[in-house]
């Protein structure tokens, strides 16, 4: 009924009640002074050499494009689902309700949203079909970078040299995850500016000595946060959120949450290479988030760098696979006879993704994800539909800590999904565990269980003993 | 003789408690009655068509039957079941008339018997739109582990299946379905059975 409501709202948006004099609410029939077409749709990008991420993605890309508009700006935004799954928007540089009019788009459907760019800064945007959906389609790719640029002069290096930047430099600091139980923990596989790993160590920006360059830096996570700080360089002004009203001189790094932003001004001091890096050197540097401005004095410069991700063709070998929400080949468990057998559905995706299970195993499957509330990708309610091997079935849908059992008797291998998340996969192979010597006929099996023969075999010990005890007392009586 | 009755006592008490061990862990055993897999029988059901007529799924033996639960006011999954049946009576042409593609609904408030007899004209002839009263529908969905509504009040989010189920002309299950499968898949699955 709330999402009825909710969708009646989205396609009576002329009705949409704004409240008069707060920034952000576009004037009344207001026409665009810009426009931009954001395209969501499912695909694999390159995110480093033989590394295949798939994503979900704007405009081909993750990140998406980098959206510029001027403060005071009517900005129009549309955005088309040309993917197999619900999509959406939230765009930070909106101050208004953007999910009542790009949230929750079906394939195939579009949303339009008109906001006025009233505040300055660099802002994050990402998909949103709403609730669960949102946090796992940005775990998934789905996210850019948009600036509101301040009226000129603003930022005060600008200012004080009476020039524009010679570099202008769009960097988005994000994070890939294997599966959903690492985005829980936070330990992601990959850290990258500008969608590929080390990807200005490969292709270091070039600059000269003396170069002002700004940085737009936006850190979109979707979960760690970004210390960014140059080696051999201090940031002369760094303004918080991008706004020059937000200024701070003279730091070492700025410390940039998730979805938080810094622009910085800073000219390049000397010739040589200047390493860009997160300063987290274990959980990120290390993994990929690290590049070099490169200073010569007859460098030719990069101008601009945009936050897009690299628009490459698919490698001729692809030595990784990052599918947070399906099987890949680095992701199997295999349990052995006795052991308890469960598999977590977490961060929309099952964890292990591949379980080999001996037959006769009793499976569990159990729901970590905690959003009860909503349908289709607002959930985080989820089922188990066993839609290929040996026997076909289907669990309830389960909302968060319940779980489905389900006793593999047939020898195997099952793909099984979650039926309203269908791009969660998850496979189980079943196979037929060596029997104990002398434990089983052909056909023929039992099982036993451990309490029950921890209880029983103490029992025949204490028998064992009362019987000892009253034979020695009857010898005595007979004596 | 005071003897034997604490051993026979202590026996007897032993043999009880590997006995009730040995009963809790069978009842965990096996796979449960209530759920649903191929080679089990459709859960039967009586419910009303957009006439108000009673329809079971019994009087659909000797069709193939096809089985999704969803509103009709669903933004995004139930269109796309919906569209597979349209797509599948499509490919299927004159065979279409073997099968029975019937949307039960999991919003007996909202979905009237006008809306659900536009599923019909929108998405095919084949189409077999159900609804009941609260009572009998939750039975349903329960046994289609279509997880039942807790109630009808108006922040109650409309849910629906996460699969469609088809059954063989004996109303035997099959296969499950899941609505993002391009219909061909499904027509390849459904021909295994006509």
């Amino acid at each position: 009924m709330v999402l009825t409501l909710m969708l009646a709202l989205v396609t009576a948006a002329s009705a949409f009640e704004y409240a008069p004099g707060v920034p952000g609410n576009p004037p009344p029939d207001a026409k665009p002074d810009k426009t931009f077409l954001l395209v969501a749709e499912e695909r694999d990008v390159v995110i480093g050499d033989g590394i295949v991420f798939k994503a979900f993605v704007f405009n081909g890309t993750s990140p998406g494009p980098l959206i510029v508009v001027e403060q005071g700006d009517v900005v129009e935004i549309v955005v088309k689902n040309l993917g197999k799954y619900t999509h959406g928007l939230s765009i930070h540089a909106a101050n208004t309700q953007t999910s009542k009019f790009v949230g929750n788009i079906a394939p195939n459907g579009e949303g339009r949203l008109i906001f006025k760019a009233d505040f300055p800064g660099v802002y994050m945007y990402h998909c949103a079909p709403g609730g669960h959906g949102i946090l796992t389609h940005t775990l998934a790719g789905m996210y850019g970078m948009v600036v509101v640029e301040p009226k000129k002069g603003s930022y005060l290096l600008e200012k004080e040299l009476g020039r524009e930047p010679d570099i202008k430099i769009y960097l988005i600091q994000h994070e890939v995850y294997m599966n959903g139980r690492d985005f829980f923990d936070g330990k992601p596989a990959y850290v990258m500016f500008n969608g590929y790993v080390f990807r200005y160590l490969e292709k270091p920006i070039q600059a000269r000595p003396g170069d002002y360059v700004r940085f737009y830096f936006l850190n979109v996570g979707p979960s760690l946060t970004a210390s960014f700080h140059a080696v051999g360089g201090i940031w002369e002004y760094a303004y918080h959120g991008g706004n020059p009203e937000n200024v701070d001189v003279g730091l070492q790094t700025v410390t940039v949450g998730p979805t938080d932003s810094y622009v910085i001004e800073w000219r390049v001091p000397s010739e040589g290479n200047f390493l860009l890096v997160t300063h987290a050197f274990g959980t990120q540097t290390i993994k990929g988030a690290a590049g070099y401005i490169s200073a010569s004095p007859d460098a030719e410069r990069t101008a601009v760098v945009l936050p897009n991700g690299p628009d490459l063709p698919p490698p001729s070998s692809v030595k990784r696979l990052i599918a947070p929400f399906e099987p890949t080949n680095d992701e199997m468990r295999v349990f052995l006879p006795g052991d308890r057998v469960v598999i977590q559905i977490v961060g929309n995706s099952f964890y292990p993704k591949i379980a080999r299970v001996p037959v006769g195993s009793q499976v569990m499957w159990v729901n970590e994800d905690v959003l009860s509330i909503g349908v289709g990708e607002i959930t985080g309610q989820h089922n188990v539909a066993a839609v290929e091997g040996p026997v076909s079935f289907a669990s309830t849908l389960l909302k968060n800590a319940e779980s489905f059992i389900f006793k593999i008797d047939k020898e195997g291998t099952y793909q099984y999904v979650c039926g309203i998340h269908p791009y969660m996969k998850g496979e189980l192979i079943a196979y037929q565990a060596a029997a104990a010597p002398g434990l089983g006929l052909a056909g023929v099996s039992f099982t036993v269980d451990l309490t029950a023969l921890v209880a029983f075999g103490g029992g025949l010990g204490a028998l064992a003993l009362l019987v000892f005890v009253g034979e020695r007392a009857w010898r005595k009586n007979e004596k | 003789m005071r003897n034997k009755l604490v051993l026979a006592i202590v026996l007897v008490s032993f043999i009880l408690s590997f006995l009730i061990f040995t009963m809790f862990s069978l009842r965990v055993e096996g796979v449960g009655d209530n759920i649903l897999m191929s080679g089990r029988k459709l859960p039967g059901f009586t419910l009303k068509d957009t006439r108000g007529r009673s329809i079971t799924l019994e009087e659909f033996k000797g069709r193939v039957v096809l089985i999704f639960f969803g509103y009709t006011s669903c933004p995004d999954i139930c269109p796309m079941a919906l569209q597979r049946y349209a797509e599948l009576q499509r490919l299927l042409g004159e065979r279409a008339r073997e099968l029975v593609f019937i949307f039960i609904t999991t919003d007996p408030t909202g979905d009237n018997p006008e809306k659900l007899n536009d599923l019909t004209e929108k998405y095919g002839g084949n189409i077999v739109a159900l609804t009941g009263d609260w009572q009998e529908l939750a039975t349903v969905w329960k046994a289609y582990h279509a997880r039942p509504l807790e109630d009808a009040g108006p922040s109650t989010y409309i849910t629906h299946s996460a699969v469609i189920y088809v059954g063989d002309r004996n109303q035997i299950l099959r296969s499950i379905l899941t609505p993002e499968m391009p219909a061909e898949v499904m027509l390849g699955e459904i021909q295994a059975i006509l």
